[in-house]
């Protein structure tokens, strides 16, 4: 997986390229680690994202908690699949989505 | 279209230039002496093995020299401009011309010395002291001016009329004399019947021993081969007693002296009475080759001799070929490979070869009949070529087509000869038709055995009328007849055969 | 193996006075191949037995060996009391009790459709030619090719022809009839005709072995099925047990037609990028939509990265093996997990994230536990 991060001020943007698994999970936990410290508004961009498993969102809750204590964060560009995971498992409820 | 017509155009100008060729031959200038031939300028003709031959070796050994199985091919050769000179026997020759050889002369002087006409002994004869008797016989002829007397008839004053020679009764042994049938005044048919000079001592022979005459007749290249296997007792051909022949047999004292000599293109005043209409030609030839002497008997009876080889070969081949064929879808390998190996040794052998050895070697010593011999030895070809076509018949027969058969419940030898060979011989008998029709041309090469069919027929009626073409023709017309007539004959024995798509019935139901 | 279930048919338990054709340990080996390894069997008066399955596994060598097209290399053959594959048995006359069809027709060429069908009965019977004539005639009036029984074997239709086959077997009264892949060398338009000629001789009580690759067919008209794999008779039941409730792997993996990824001895050195791609692969060769190739590397991430092999780690004991089968047929992708331990459901444990997960993405989860193995099935 490869992570772009973007910062502009106080927006950070993770775009996403690949498979968001069990492998590469820890990747973007570390990623985030410290660097969403004072961020008020996060975007992960998923549009270039083929992948996600259950390992991936345990991380993208893990910062949804984070943000909703300093901030704001969505997740865009979210394709039918992905969505279907966010649907099937509630997380279209927690998170902020914007679809492709 | 253009690349057509320049083939077109390219054969015709090659036709052309090959006749052109052919009948402008060098116009040498008119040869009158012996000692004017040799010359490397000049061809000659030489017989195979006898007198000539030799004469010309010692005498003409600068012209070049081109040898020939029998007189009659050299006589063709010289009256159509292909040789210069033809050396050959004296009184043979001047009877060739006085038979109608035209455009040829005989050059006055001799070739060398005279040479010794003999009766020539084969070593093998089963009859006891052959040669003494022949000697004696001849002694006691030359005596009572016999010999002298036929020379006198026959050769002097050519009345060619054989006497009236009583045959033994009760003979005590039988002889077999070979002669060649072929040349005049010594050994030639009179229509059908044989006659000459050689033909009177043979009988005469015959008398004296008290024997039972039996004539063969064969060719002057394959009559010391007989007489050497045993196949004949003696030779009495006209034969000269060369150093070369009696390395291989033995000779009588000398019958009577020969004389070589040199036969010539004659001048031009010959061509110009020969001038009569292509029609008359046509005519006379006609008249030649089968009215003359009931000549037609003779062609009726090679005819005859070349049919029945044909199709008793045909028939025995057909049934070794299949045999051969069954020996080679036998399981056991031996068996199978000494059937291929015989297929292709026959296959690999010319049939004249295997014709001699047949008859000079395997039964040399047999008494047995030519014609059977032809018939053994044309069967062990066809039935190797046949073989060949079955089994490829066979083979492309499809394999379900047995096993069906088989798991109905047919034995292996039903399911063969009800469901497979049927199928076979729908697609082999058209190919051995053909190898049928070729058969019956090559039986023309009998006559090296001394059997009398169509060609060698015509071969001598050629040595009597000394026309070139007209007996060939006729040769070539009656081959064609034979095999096309053969063929319908086939195909109509395929159509019996192979079931009538047409005509939709079932035999022995009623429907 | 075989005769392990060899005595599985219906027909078993009762004597054996009835058996038309029973075979004992039969093998056939080639130089290079061994196309029967090890077959015994019972085929009783009436029975219609359909052989499926892979090709190259030994139907039709079976077939042929029962008639004698085949010499095996082992075993006994006994048909109608007779032991065919004794040296002295007269091959021709056993043979006479078997018709057999062949895939590829074998009418004689040389004959009309009714001499084809008289031949037999004339030269083998012994019947009169007028007999054989009204016999057969009366067989192709049947199978509605009488208008045919003047033609050439080369002018009818394959479908025609291989019913005139039928007829030709037919008419020599065979106690058994063998068919050797009737329908395989025909355009799928005739597959029909043919079958239902076959059809209406199993209504008439003919004992039939039937060798063939029309699972539908099979089912229908059989009253037994032998499901041939690796030379032997793998599986031996009635239609319905064999097409729809399968004991054995290979059987059930044949019947529904799947296509199996297989992988075994998983761990955690596990290639487990290189595994993802292969599924991806076999998804695309099976032309599965890309939600269904997405849902099934999930299943395997889940299964075995969540729960599996967390679980697992340091008891080397779990032994999980996979098979990825795909049913074309029914448009739908097993994953099957098996693997040692106790019994252990991985989803089992209440509403946590993966198991929610699967629950969405599949249409199905099974767990069993086995002979101290557990097996899970996500169906997708």
């Amino acid at each position: 997986m490869k992570i772009t991060k973007t910062q502009n001020g106080n927006h950070l943007c993770f775009a996403l390229e690949g498979r968001l698994d069990t492998n590469t999970a820890p990747e973007l936990e570390m990623a985030m680690k410290g660097a969403i410290d004072g961020v008020g508004e996060l975007t992960i961009d998923m549009s270039s994202l083929d992948y996600l498993s259950s390992a991936g969102l345990r991380v993208l809750l893990g910062a949804q908690k984070i943000m909703n204590k300093q901030g704001s964060m969505r997740v865009t560009h979210v394709n039918d699949t992905i969505m279907e995971i966010f649907e099937v498992t509630g997380f279209s409820d927690i998170l902020t989505i914007e679809k492709a | 279209m253009a690349a057509k017509k320049r083939i077109a155009f390219l054969i015709v100008a090659l036709l052309g230039m090959l006749c052109l060729g052919g009948c402008k031959k060098q116009e040498n200038e008119k040869i009158t002496s012996i000692e004017q031939l040799n010359n490397p300028a000049y061809t000659i003709g030489v017989p195979e093995g006898g007198a000539g031959m030799y004469m010309a070796e010692k005498y003409l050994p600068e012209a070049k020299h081109k040898t020939f199985s029998g007189n009659a091919s050299g006589y063709l050769a010289i009256s159509q401009g292909k040789l210069d000179g033809f050396v050959y026997d004296r009184v043979m020759m001047e009877f060739a011309i006085a038979s109608g050889l035209e455009d040829v002369e005989l050059l006055e002087e001799n070739l060398g010395e005279s040479m010794d006409v003999a009766v020539g002994i084969s070593p093998k004869s089963q009859i006891d002291h052959l040669k003494d008797k022949v000697n004696q016989f001849l002694a006691e002829a030359k005596a009572e001016g016999t010999l002298d007397d036929m020379y006198d008839r026959w050769v002097s004053r050519a009345e060619g009329t054989m006497p009236e020679i009583p045959m033994p009764q009760a003979p005590d042994c039988k002889l077999k004399v070979g002669t060649t049938g072929m040349v005049q005044p010594f050994s030639y048919y009179e229509g059908t019947i044989l006659a000459g000079y050689d033909v009177e001592l043979i009988y005469r022979f015959g008398a004296w021993l008290n024997a039972e005459v039996e004539i063969k007749i064969y060719d002057y290249d394959g009559i010391i081969a007989a007489a050497q296997a045993g196949d004949i007792d003696c030779i009495m051909a006209n034969l000269n007693a060369t150093e070369e022949r009696r390395k291989h047999i033995e000779f009588s004292d000398c019958v009577y002296p020969s004389e070589t000599a040199v036969m010539v293109r004659a001048g031009q005043g010959n061509g110009a009475v020969r001038e009569t209409g292509f029609w008359a030609g046509l005519k006379d030839s006609f008249q030649g080759t089968f009215v003359e002497e009931g000549r037609w008997r003779l062609i009726v009876q090679g005819l005859g001799i070349t049919i029945l080889i044909s199709v008793l070969s045909g028939i025995f081949g057909l049934c070794l070929g299949f045999g051969i064929c069954m020996l080679q879808r036998t399981g056991y390998k031996p068996v199978r490979l000494a059937a291929a190996v015989f297929v292709r040794v026959v296959q690999g052998m010319p049939i004249v070869v295997l014709l001699m050895i047949l008859y000079y070697g395997i039964f040399g010593s047999v008494d047995i009949s030519e014609v059977l011999v032809a018939v053994i030895g044309f069967s062990i070809n066809f039935g190797a070529y046949s073989s060949e076509m079955m089994r490829t018949g066979i083979e492309a027969v499809d394999k379900g087509q047995s096993e069906a058969a088989l798991a109905m419940g047919y034995t292996r030898g039903q399911t063969f000869f009800k469901i497979i060979f049927p199928q076979a011989a729908g697609h082999f008998i058209p190919v051995l038709k053909g190898e049928f029709i070729s058969l019956v041309k090559m039986t023309s090469v009998v006559g090296y055995i001394a059997v009398q069919d169509l060609t060698k027929v015509s071969d001598i009626i050629r040595s009597r009328t000394m026309e070139a073409f007209f007996p060939l023709i006729v040769t070539a017309i009656i081959y064609f007849a034979v095999a096309n007539a053969m063929a319908a004959a086939l195909s109509f024995a395929e159509r019996m055969a192979v079931p009538k798509r047409k005509k939709r019935s079932i035999k022995g139901v009623c429907m | 193996m075989a005769g392990q279930y060899g005595n599985q048919g219906i027909c078993t338990g009762e004597n054996t006075d009835q058996s038309v054709i029973s075979i004992r340990h039969l093998r056939k080996e080639y130089p290079d191949v061994t196309p029967l390894a090890d077959v015994s069997a019972e085929v009783k008066k009436g029975e219609v037995i359909s052989v499926i399955g892979p090709s190259g596994t030994g139907k039709s060598t079976l077939l042929r060996c029962i008639n004698l097209l085949e010499i095996p290399t082992k075993g006994e053959i006994t048909v109608d009391g007779v032991v065919t594959t004794d040296k002295k048995c007269k091959v021709n006359l056993v043979r006479r009790k078997m018709g057999m069809v062949f895939q590829s027709f074998n009418l004689f060429a040389h004959k009309t459709v009714i001499e084809n069908i008289m031949m037999g009965q004339v030269d083998l019977l012994g019947r009169s030619r007028q007999e054989a004539y009204d016999r057969g005639m009366e067989l192709l009036r049947g199978i509605g090719l009488a208008e045919k029984a003047l033609a050439f074997p080369d002018e009818l239709s394959g479908g025609q022809k291989q019913r005139a086959a039928i007829a030709r077997a037919v008419a020599m009264e065979p106690e058994i009839l063998l068919f050797d892949e009737p329908t395989s060398a025909l355009d799928p338009t005739m597959v029909g005709e043919v079958l239902s000629v076959i059809r209406s001789l199993a209504r008439q009580g003919m004992t039939m072995i039937i060798v063939t690759h029309e699972m539908k067919f099979a089912r229908d008209v059989s009253t037994r099925v032998w499901y041939m794999d690796q030379g032997e008779i793998y599986e031996d039941g009635l239609p319905e047990q064999i097409f729809h409730h399968p004991k054995r792997e290979r059987t059930r993996i044949f019947v529904r037609q799947l296509k199996v990824l297989h992988a075994e001895k998983i761990s955690c050195d596990f290639d487990f990028p290189a595994f993802m791609t292969r599924l991806e692969e076999f998804g695309r060769k099976q032309q599965l939509t890309q939600r269904q190739i997405f849902a099934m590397q999930l299943a395997v991430e889940e299964v075995l990265m969540q729960k599996l092999l967390p679980v697992g780690r340091g008891t080397e004991k779990m032994d999980i093996s996979l098979d990825v089968e795909y049913s074309e047929r029914e448009n739908l992708a097993q994953m099957r997990f098996a693997y040692g331990g106790p019994s252990f459901h991985p989803f089992g444990s209440g509403d946590d994230l993966s198991g929610r997960m699967m629950k969405g993405m599949s249409v199905g989860m099974e767990h069993r536990f086995v002979d101290g193995v557990n097996h899970f099935i996500i169906s997708i």
